[in-house]
Parts: structure tokens; sequence; C-alpha cells
């Protein structure tokens, strides 16, 4: 069986006729990118979706695709994908699938490795946007059944360092963000019941992988590709490559592409705030049974015990619950307001409330129009949206009207609609807790995608056209939880590896002897946030630099240059004529081994250990060249 | 399958496949076409076209049987077997 995508309306004649024409005159415009994209939200075959995505990668052959992609509307985005298995077969339909969630996608496949040895050995900078990491339960050792409780546990701690190993080499060498799958339940073994209890089991094993990663990327701001949810909604019997594991290392069934790869383009849609954030609700045969302006407020069922009260008490609940994780909620319904408005304000059996409703849209006008309203009021683009209707031909007009507007198909009986709207996922969440920095890290990804594509010899031109400005600030308590975050985080551009608690860093904000800076870059691409934190003390001598640390992101933009200038500002206000450095060498802060160097400071001395000490005479300095403004 | 699957039309509903599973309209198919002779018919184009094949016919190749599956004559023979 092929689990398709129910939730996806079928094409119509003209639609195929459109696409047909679309693709035969791929021009690799952004007008013709966006013509494609209002079409891929339908239910195509899957070769045509072949098609579709060999058509849009063509795009990649211009170095200029991204601007294309940012032109039309969408986002683009680089994902590489490190698999133990086959991956390049997904590439087509991943891009294809991408487009219905406003993402160009291009994408890089390395088979049949093991994530930490290709990322050691690989010489790619921060080339992509993402990575997804295709390790299944023979990579990650999870395969056999341990024999006692310790192995077990000991098994499951070394696949879950693992993780975190990849995550930090990945993530400091190859893409800010990325992307880990649970493992589905498909041990082939002869299982007993009590097996997901019994520690050691291979069932019970990966569980507890399962468990212990989606922690981790709750906490770590990781993607999560819950491929064990995935195999369970369509059942792991259509899930499994079967005979396809042996002839060409599929990870899964050939037929469950699709819905695989609608999973991974949601989740990354959602990475870069390309979510559905309203849910637009119809009232009459979505909401209850019936019409209420001819059955009236008593005839309308949603009763609990009726089969058909029961089915549309379950859609309420599902968009309730919808709403208590931050989902807005609106009505759009053609009724008499007054009638209709009735069933909020005194039907005993409803289980939305008015208050759980943002707008209300009752009126008699066409729901298209109803829908480009809400948009404009709450100030949020049409691809936010998802409209519920029962109604085949209010959907078609919506879908026609606003191709934006997500509008899942729905199966005749109301029974079946919650299922159909989960499996579709429109209000994924790729992490709770580390928004802010995933932003900032986008951004940034964006920015150096520029800068590698710009001649190196005219690399000024490029900084200058980044419009950096640089916010300076001594440290102070509204910055210090991020401070501490970024001392405990910085481990690559970190000349002393010097640890301070927030207590420390409480007393340096009023220690009146001692040059403490906190530097936040913004560019045209946006916030990157604080990327920068220097702690500067007297000695005999001069001015230490006890601490400079500095976020990868904005690597070779010149915020090294314009702290030393900031410094040396500082000193010469105070009367010092000398700063002095120490770079202490650790496995990972090879890359500011030469900072001091590259700046001008003389060396001083050179420890057996590889310390370095440095020093730079202020008399004679003359500020280094940087492109960006001090504001 | 009640009748015998003649040659000429398990060449005629391949080259169907193959055109779509290609992606190249107009595609034409000799019994003697390999994987050599023809450009994109690389080891994951097989696998689409095996599982097309086996989807058109209403049959599953052998998993043995699936090495030998190298030329557009082997699958013509494979699929006059079942018939």
């Amino acid at each position: 069986m092929r689990p398709n995508l129910p939730w996806l309306a079928l094409p119509t004649d003209k639609d195929d006729a459109r696409l047909a024409v679309l693709l035969a005159s791929s021009d690799g415009t952004a007008s013709w990118l966006q013509e494609v994209q209002a079409l891929a939200g339908f239910a195509w075959s899957e070769p045509r979706l072949r098609k579709l995505g060999k058509a849009v990668r063509r795009l990649f052959d211009r170095p200029s695709w991204p601007e294309v992609a940012t032109k039309a509307g969408l986002f683009p985005y680089r994902l590489l994908i490190l698999s133990s298995e086959t991956s390049t077969h997904m590439q087509d339909l991943l891009t294809a699938t991408a487009l219905r969630h406003g993402i160009v996608l291009q994408t890089e496949c390395a088979e049949y490795v093991e994530p930490e040895m290709w990322v050691a050995s690989e010489e790619r900078g921060q080339d992509f946007d993402g990575t997804l990491i295709v390790t299944d339960a023979v990579g990650w050792g999870l395969h056999h059944a341990a024999h006692t409780a310790d192995e077990a546990q000991h098994i499951l701690d070394g696949a879950l360092s693992r993780v975190k190993r990849i995550t930090q080499s990945v993530t400091s060498r190859l893409s800010p963000s990325v992307m880990f799958q649970t493992l589905p339940q498909e041990d082939e073994s002869f299982r007993s019941s009590l097996d997901l209890g019994v520690e050691g089991t291979t069932r019970n094993l990966r569980a507890r992988f399962n468990l212990g990663l989606a922690v981790n990327a709750v906490n770590a701001g990781i993607m999560l590709l819950d491929v064990a949810s995935l195999a369970s909604s369509v059942g792991i019997s259509n899930w499994r490559a079967g005979r396809f594991k042996h002839i060409g290392m599929f990870p899964f069934a050939p037929t469950a592409l699709e819905f695989y790869a609608d999973a991974v383009t949601r989740i990354i849609a959602s990475r870069v705030g390309r979510s559905r954030r309203v849910l637009v609700l119809d009232l009459d045969n979505t909401l209850w049974g019936g019409v209420i302006g001819d059955d009236g407020l008593e005839g309308i069922k949603m009763a609990p015990g009726n089969p058909t009260g029961e089915a549309h008490r379950a859609v309420q609940q599902m968009a309730l619950d919808a709403h208590r994780r931050g989902i807005v909620l609106c009505v759009a319904s053609k009724n008499t307001f007054d009638v209709a408005i009735e069933a909020f304000r005194s039907h005993p059996d409803m289980i939305l409330t008015e208050d759980s409703i943002s707008l209300f849209k009752i009126n008699w006008q066409d729901k298209a129009t109803s829908i480009r309203d809400m948009a404009k009021s709450l100030d949020l683009g049409l691809d936010a949206f998802v409209f519920v209707d029962d109604n085949p031909a209010e959907r078609m007009q919506v879908r026609a009207e606003l191709p934006q507007v997500a509008v899942p198909e729905l199966p005749k009986d109301v029974s079946d609609w919650p299922h159909v709207l989960s499996l579709a996922g429109y209000f994924e969440q790729s992490s709770l807790t580390a928004e802010d920095a995933n932003r900032g890290a986008y951004y940034a990804a964006n920015a150096k995608r520029d800068a590698l594509r710009e001649d190196a010899s005219d690399m000024r031109s490029f900084l200058a056209s980044l419009d950096m400005e640089m916010q300076v600030r001594p440290f102070d308590a509204m910055g210090r939880a991020r401070i501490a975050q970024l001392v405990a985080k910085s481990n690559q551009f970190n000349l002393t590896t010097r640890r301070y608690s927030e207590a420390e860093l409480a007393a340096l904000e009023s220690d009146e002897g001692v040059i403490t800076l906190q530097l936040r870059l913004k560019d045209r691409f946006g916030d990157n946030g604080m990327i920068a934190a220097v702690v500067a003390a007297p000695v005999s001598g001069g001015m230490h630099i006890d601490l400079w640390i500095m976020s990868c992101r904005v690597l070779a933009r010149e915020v090294e240059q314009a702290t030393l200038n900031l410094l040396a500002q500082h000193c010469q206000e105070r009367g010092v004529d000398t700063l002095l450095g120490t770079y202490i060498p650790t496995a990972r802060n090879g890359i500011v081994r030469d900072l001091y160097q590259t700046l001008g400071f003389e060396k001083q001395a050179e420890m057996p250990d590889g310390t370095t000490s440095w020093k730079l005479s202020l008399a004679e300095f003359a500020p280094k060249d940087a492109s960006i403004v001090l504001v | 399958m009640s009748a015998a699957v003649e040659a000429a039309d398990a060449i005629q509903a391949l080259q169907e496949i193959f055109a779509e599973e290609l992606d190249e309209v107009g595609l034409r198919l000799t019994a003697s076409d390999t994987p050599d002779s023809i450009a994109d018919w690389d080891s994951l184009a097989h696998i689409r076209i095996i599982a097309a094949t086996e989807e058109r016919f209403g049959f599953q190749f052998d998993l043995a049987e699936l090495d030998e599956l190298k030329s557009v004559q082997a699958i013509v023979d494979a699929i006059r077997a079942r018939a």
C-alpha cells in the first residue's frame, strides 16, 4: 500500500495541463518558480512529483538560485544528508515536497557513511543550513539485544553521547542546524509482549533511545524527525523497506517516500519560521453536525453520546488543543451572525468558547475574502493559515483564490478528520527553547552563503554591502544571562577558555578598573544578537585581555578588528598605552592561534604547552579597517 | 493475466514504464537495450523500473531473479514466464 497524503487535494485537469506546460518550459525565473509552487500543494503521482523536483533542481546549476528563490517569496535552504543507507533516491521528491512548504530545497547526499568519520575528513566549510543524520539501528549499535541491564545502559549512553558529539561537530563545521531521526519499532525478532519493559530487549533499547533523543532535541534545539511516529502512522508493514533493503539499501519502503519527504520538509519550514499559525474553522457540519440556520440551536448535533455529535466534538477538542499550544483560532462561516454566535454563547455542549476564537467572520461574503481580511487584521501572511471546511466547493474556492492557504482535503466521515489533520502536521514546531538562537543562525548562514559566492578579492565590498552595525555596551545585568551562555558555549573563538560564573560576571559589572564589552551585531539579514564579549583587566605593564570570545557565526566579518579598535580606544581613554594578550591552546580553539599576530601584536613568549603571550603598543596604534558602524 | 503476453506487448509496456521513470518522453526501447545503452538507467532507476513493472503486470519478481534483469530482453522473458 502506498501511504499517500490524504490531506492533499487531487489536481484538476486544468492544474495537470498547467504543470505539464511549466515543466516543459522551465526557465528558472522567479515567476516560473512561483507558478510551480502554487501547484506543488496538490497530490501528484510520484513520477510527476519527481519530475517537478528535477525541474526545480535545475535551478541549482546557477549560483544565483537563492536570490531567485527569495525573489519568488520562498526560502532557500541547503540540506546535507549524511546517511548510513541509500539517500540519493530521495532528493527529487524532497525538493518537490519542500516547495509545498515554501522552501526551495537544495540537497547533497553522502551515503553509506558514519557521520563522525565523514565530518572529520571533510574539508567543506559551513556550506549548509542544515544536516540530516540518517542512521539506522545498526549504525547506533542498537540492533542486538543487551544481556544485562548494565549493558543496556552502557549501549544507550554510548549512542546518546554520540548524538551530542555529532551535533557539536556538525554545528561547528557544516551547518548551524542538525536533524536526527528516531528509530521505528521494526525490530524483527521473536517478540514477547513484555519486551518494552524488559531492559535490554531490542524494543526496549529503541524506545529508550527515542525518548533520550527526543528529550535532547527539546533541550538542545536539535531538529527531530520522529520516524517512529511516521512509521506507526502508516503501519510498520507499509513502512519497512523489505527486499528493497537488500536490493538497494533503502532505509524504508520506496512507497513511503512522499510521506517521509513531507515530514522532513515541514520541519525545515518550521525551523525557518514558515510553519502555519492560524486555524480557520467553518461552523455548520464542521464544528457541529447540521445547519444552525435551518436546524436551530436545539437541532445542531454536538452532544456527547451521539455519534455525529462525538465526531464533531473531536474536531472541536483538536482545535482547542491547538489553541492551548499557541495556534490562533478563527471562524469563517456563511451564516447570520446573531444566529450562529448563539451556539458559542449558550449551547452547553460547545467545547470551544467565544474567548478561544480570535476573529469571527460570520457573514455572507465568500470565504477567501474573509480569510484575506483576517490576514490583514492579524498582520500575518496568508501562508500562515489553515482552512478547515466540510464543503468541497468552499475549499476549492479558497484554494483557487488563495493558493498560499493550506486547505486540507477532508474525508466524508468526520470521524476521520482528526487523523487526517494530524497526519498533515500543519503546526509543526521544530524547537521550543532555542528559537532565537536558531533564527540568528540561519541569518548568519545566509550571509555566509553570500560571502562564499563573492570573489575573495571583492571581500571588502561584500562586507560593506552587509550594512553591519555593532552595538557596544559594558557588561550589565540585562546582558548577563546571555554573556554567561556565550562564555560557557564558546569553544572555538576563545583565546583563554576562561569560564566565568554569573556571580563573577555580576562582580565585573561594577568593577570600574576593568574594561568589559558586550557586542551585538546587526546586518541586512537581521539581528545576530550578542556575538562577542571581552574582559580586560589592569596588570603591571598594561591591560591584559582575560577573556575574548566570539560566536563563529560572525567569523571573517571584521568583528575582531572592530573589537580591537574598541579595546584600544578604551585603553587610551584610561591612559593605558599597552595591551597584553594570551592564547591558551585547547583541542578546539585552533582558529584563534594566530589572531594576535594577525592583529599586529608582538609575541613575547611561548610556553612548552603552546601558550603564547602577546603585546601591542598603543602609542602608534592606527585603528584597523572594519566595515562596521558602531552605534 | 489470462493469455500469454506477446513479446512486443511487453516491450511496449516497458517502453511506457521506462519513459515515465526515466523522464524521457518518446524514449524508444528495444529488446537489446541494457543499462549501458540507456544513460539514465542507473541502479536507483532500475529499482523503480522493477517496482513499476511489478505493479503493471501484477506479480512480484523473485529475489534471486532480480540480479538477472539487466536487459530489456531479460525483463521481457521474466514477464512472459509468468503469463
